[in-house]
């Protein structure tokens, strides 16, 4: 009984796991990367996030250089801002709670940060040289934009002094604040012309490039460039509109009714031809802003419509965008990227978020705001992300890694045909148990993607058998030596099937003996017994043809005993048998739950923390039924967070605990750090699992019947323990002679070697065919350093080594190892 | 021109062949694992050609190239 290795490392088949499409579905399911509430708020993106973090570790100046990435007037900005990314905190949405005072920080950002010192590269001035006409915070945001964006500014204005041109609609500003605007101006690269008259700029035309003016400037001279008075018909049509409108179109009325985005250009050389080109890029919904800037082809001319300060900043910058851009000769309206402020689809849970008061409520800038009180505010941040998925998840956590990079990288550890395939392990790791399908606020299900990935590598041959080849095994030797189908004695039909899973036989077979017997005992139409396994390990390994050769087997089996009701011990069972075959399905609790509990039925003396399984994930009725069942048996049943469609694997499903023995420690911790109570369990391998661990934990069963199993067994117990239940019922219920089990010579072992290959997958029965085999050839050699022998045989794709020392009876095992490496000799 | 070896081991004479009763010696041998092959120096018996793979080597370099090359 082997299972075939792959081929060879030289395999260069390719099979496609997702097509582009069903990747870019899944991975836009996964919110982790989408900017915070407050940052997405923002028209001028400015990364708020970042900036209360290093204000929150009393880095100011880190703070302020992000700061100063969204303006080139810091101290106004932070003076004038209307702040809507306050609103959005997610704080404010918390009973008794403030939200965070970011307009309050950004000022002590401008306040305490220090500007970095270090020489900035030089940028190489632009050419075109523009001009700016008029006063006014659009025209003073837009001098600084332009200015840093190295393009010759030179600002015509009616005012005679530089502080007289500042002072313009900035009232609200501080004198502090202004003095840094003018020194901050002083040292830009911006000429200004005072005391122009800008009524007649068209006369200044010949030496600039490019004009930009204020609106109500160009409107006075420019009366069809008048922009829709209506504004808020604009927004309405903005967010209802869908017309990518592309066509070139007659009227600027026209135009500017196609607006989809905020932005209007028309074009009129000599055939008053008009076009719009926006709104491709909208992928996310948008908060709309009074904000608009026009560039109008007619008059060669760039001009914006502000209310308010924010409004100001931001429509300057869009309007040295369109600078940027006509300078290049590049159409305005194209490649401007994600503009403006949006709704955020990111997900936090404030669920255990309490409430706090803001530091900073009452206090004024210049007064009362200290660096100590700022970073005492800025720790009260959220620091908003959205790790829903990795909070319950060890494998998430062991990998550090959110679900749409996982995704992928196992999506491009797939597709490469040489090389490296460095996903391998987290493939094989993930328990496939659907706990983030739950706990995403999305749904995003990363056991679904390490399955297909599984599955994948399986058929392209890509998949090393070593991981689950021990499980593998298992599963044909559950549905082979140890497998077992008959119809309870004396009864030609039955009207059910017991099917406790192999889990259940392995670790607790005096539970499984008793429940048949009990089953058979209360049960009307009799109650055949089926011992195997389901077919999950296949599954779970991602060996569909294996899965369908069990399933096939199965349903061949169940069609013997007359497709009877099938009653299952485990959850995952269920789920297995329920998902591909046409069967009537019942869950032993539910018997259990229908005709009462046996006289055996006692519950623990303690509280007991009842552990979900991920088989009943989803599945209510079943979590319900176990609940009622543990309180009738009186149980004092603790809940536990994380319990529920939310409950996290013990490490055994998806074959974790073969493939990856690490990260199966930690999905146990996981699951025990919710609790110091002893486990309640319904699904044996979690009970195992448990008890491993080194926690007291028992199955429902085990209660029900009063049979403790005990200590965990180790890897050839669990095959003995199969294999004597099927013989002991074969033996007492339907009196059949069994065979021996009986070997030929005596193997005793020392404990240091039970523990070793417990750890290495060594089963008692193959250091027994390597000493058979030892008995045949004589093959063995003697180590005179150590006094023992060593002697080895290959058995299927592993070649096994067995120290020991010799004696009368037959042989004391000292050591065992294994390798899957072939070896010959060279001649 | 001499063969290439990835590994060599020398049985240092501790080592006796149970079936030949002669000591093993240092011999040429060869792990092969899906499909590719790497020559090695392994204690082996002259006679019936047994090759001791000890159990450092079985936990250590075998094994971590065994891990390699399942994720080729």
């Amino acid at each position: 009984m082997t299972i075939e290795e792959r081929f060879s490392t030289h395999v260069y088949h390719q099979k496609r796991m997702l097509t582009k499409e069903e990747l870019n579905a899944r991975e836009s399911l996964c919110v982790h990367e989408q900017p915070a509430y407050c940052s997405a708020a923002c028209p001028l993106k400015l990364d708020t996030k970042g900036m209360i973090a290093a204000i929150s570790a009393g880095n100011f100046s880190k703070a302020l250089t992000l700061y100063e990435k969204i303006t080139p007037f810091p101290d106004l900005l932070s003076e004038g801002c209307e702040a809507p990314c306050e609103k959005k905190c997610k704080l404010c949405a918390l009973k008794d709670t403030d939200g965070i005072a970011i307009q309050k920080l950004e000022q002590v950002v401008t306040l305490f940060g220090k500007k970095s010192q270090g020489r900035k590269l030089p940028r190489t001035p632009k050419r075109q040289k523009t001009a700016i006409f008029g006063s006014g915070l659009f025209s003073l945001f837009l001098a600084g934009e332009l200015a840093k964006k190295a393009y010759p500014v030179t600002v015509f204005c009616k005012e005679g002094t530089l502080f007289d041109f500042l002072s313009k609609e900035t009232a609200f500003a501080s004198n502090q604040a202004i003095q840094n605007t003018l020194l901050l101006l002083e040292n830009m690269n911006i000429a200004f012309c005072f005391s122009a008259d800008i009524d007649h700029f068209e006369d200044y035309r010949p030496d600039f490039d490019i004009i930009c003016t204020q609106y109500e400037l160009a409107t006075k001279i420019y009366s069809d460039l008048a922009f829709n008075s209506d504004i808020s018909k604009d927004i309405k049509e903005d967010s209802n509109s869908n017309n990518d409108s592309d066509s070139d179109s007659d009227s600027d009325e026209e135009c500017n009714r196609n607006n989809v985005s905020d932005e209007v250009c028309s074009r009129n050389n000599a055939s008053n031809e008009v076009y719009n080109k926006e709104s491709t890029r909208k992928r996310r919904e948008k908060i709309n802003y009074n904000s608009h800037t026009v560039y109008d082809y007619t008059h060669n001319l760039v001009t914006g419509k502000t209310t308010g300060v924010l409004d100001a900043a931001y429509t300057a910058k869009r309007a040295a965008l369109t600078v940027d851009r006509l300078a290049q000769h590049l159409d305005p309206s194209n490649t401007r990227g994600e503009e403006g402020a949006y709704e955020t689809s990111l997900y936090t849970d404030t669920s255990d978020v309490s409430a706090s008061s803001s530091y900073l409520s009452g206090c004024r800038r210049q007064d009362s705001i200290t660096e100590e009180l700022a970073v005492m505010e800025a720790q009260r941040c959220l620091q908003c992300q959205c790790d829903a998925c990795i909070k319950g998840c060890a494998y998430l956590q062991h990998y550090k890694k959110f679900p749409r990079i996982l995704t992928r990288e196992i999506y491009n550890n797939v597709s490469i045909i040489m090389g490296d395939h460095m996903m391998n392990k987290p493939i094989n790791a993930c328990s496939l148990c659907g706990q983030c399908a739950f706990t995403c606020p999305n749904g995003y299900d990363m056991g679904e993607i390490c399955q297909l990935a599984r599955e994948n590598m399986v058929s392209t041959g890509k998949m090393p058998l070593a991981p689950h080849e021990f499980a593998l095994m298992d599963m044909l030797f559950s549905n082979n030596e140890a497998f077992l189908s008959r119809k309870q004695p004396g009864h030609d039909t039955c009207r059910y099937v017991f099917f406790p899973g192999c889990q259940a036989c392995a670790i607790a077979p005096d539970t499984v003996y008793a429940a048949y017997q009990d089953l058979c005992l209360r049960l009307e139409g009799g109650v055949s017994l089926m011992l195997g396994c389901c077919g999950a390990i296949a599954d779970w390994a991602g060996r569909y043809e294996m899965k369908n050769k069990t399933a096939a087997y199965l349903d061949l089996e169940f069609e013997k005993l007359g497709n009877p009701t099938v009653i299952a011990g485990c959850p995952s069972c269920m789920k297995e048998l329920t998902s591909h075959r046409d069967l009537t399905l019942v869950g032993i609790w539910d018997i259990l739950s229908e005709i009462g509990l046996p006289s055996t039925a006692h519950g623990p003396s303690c509280p007991v923390a009842l552990h979900d399984s991920c088989g009943a994930r989803g599945n209510h009725q079943i979590q319900q039924t176990i609940r009622q069942l543990a309180v009738k048996l009186g149980c004092n049943l603790v809940e536990t967070p994380y319990s529920g469609d939310l409950s996290p694997c013990c490490g055994y499903g998806g074959l974790t605990s073969y493939a990856n023995r690490e990260v199966a420690h930690k999905m146990s911790e996981k699951c025990l750090e919710r609790s110091d109570q002893p486990y309640l369990t319904y699904c044996m391998a979690c009970r195992d699992r448990f008890s491993r661990e080194g926690r007291k934990s028992m199955h429902l069963l085990e209660l029900v019947y009063g049979t403790d199993a005990g200590l965990p067994p180790d890897i050839s117990e669990k095959r003995y323990n199969r294999l004597n239940l099927k013989y002991r019922l074969m033996s007492e219920f339907w009196k059949e002679e069994i065979p021996e089990m009986k070997c030929e010579f005596q193997v005793i072992y020392t404990d240091e070697a039970l523990k070793m290959m417990d750890e290495r997958m060594i089963l008692k029965s193959d250091v027994i065919q390597v000493l058979s085999r030892l008995r045949e050839t004589q093959e063995a050699i003697y180590d005179s350093k150590t006094g023992l022998s060593i002697t080895r045989t290959r058995i299927g794709n592993v070649t096994f080594w067995v120290k020991y020392t010799e004696s009368p009876d037959g042989y004391l095992v000292h050591s065992a190892y294994s390798h899957r490496m072939n070896i010959t000799e060279r001649r | 021109m001499p063969d290439k070896n990835y590994y060599t081991i020398d049985p240092q004479g501790t080592l006796t062949c149970m079936k030949c009763h002669i000591p093993l010696e240092k011999g040429k041998a060869k792990f092969m694992y899906l499909d590719n092959g790497f020559p090695v120096e392994l204690p082996v018996c002259p006679r019936c050609g047994f090759v001791y793979v000890p159990e450092e080597l079985a936990l250590g370099k075998v094994l971590s190239v065994e891990k390699a090359l399942e994720d080729k």
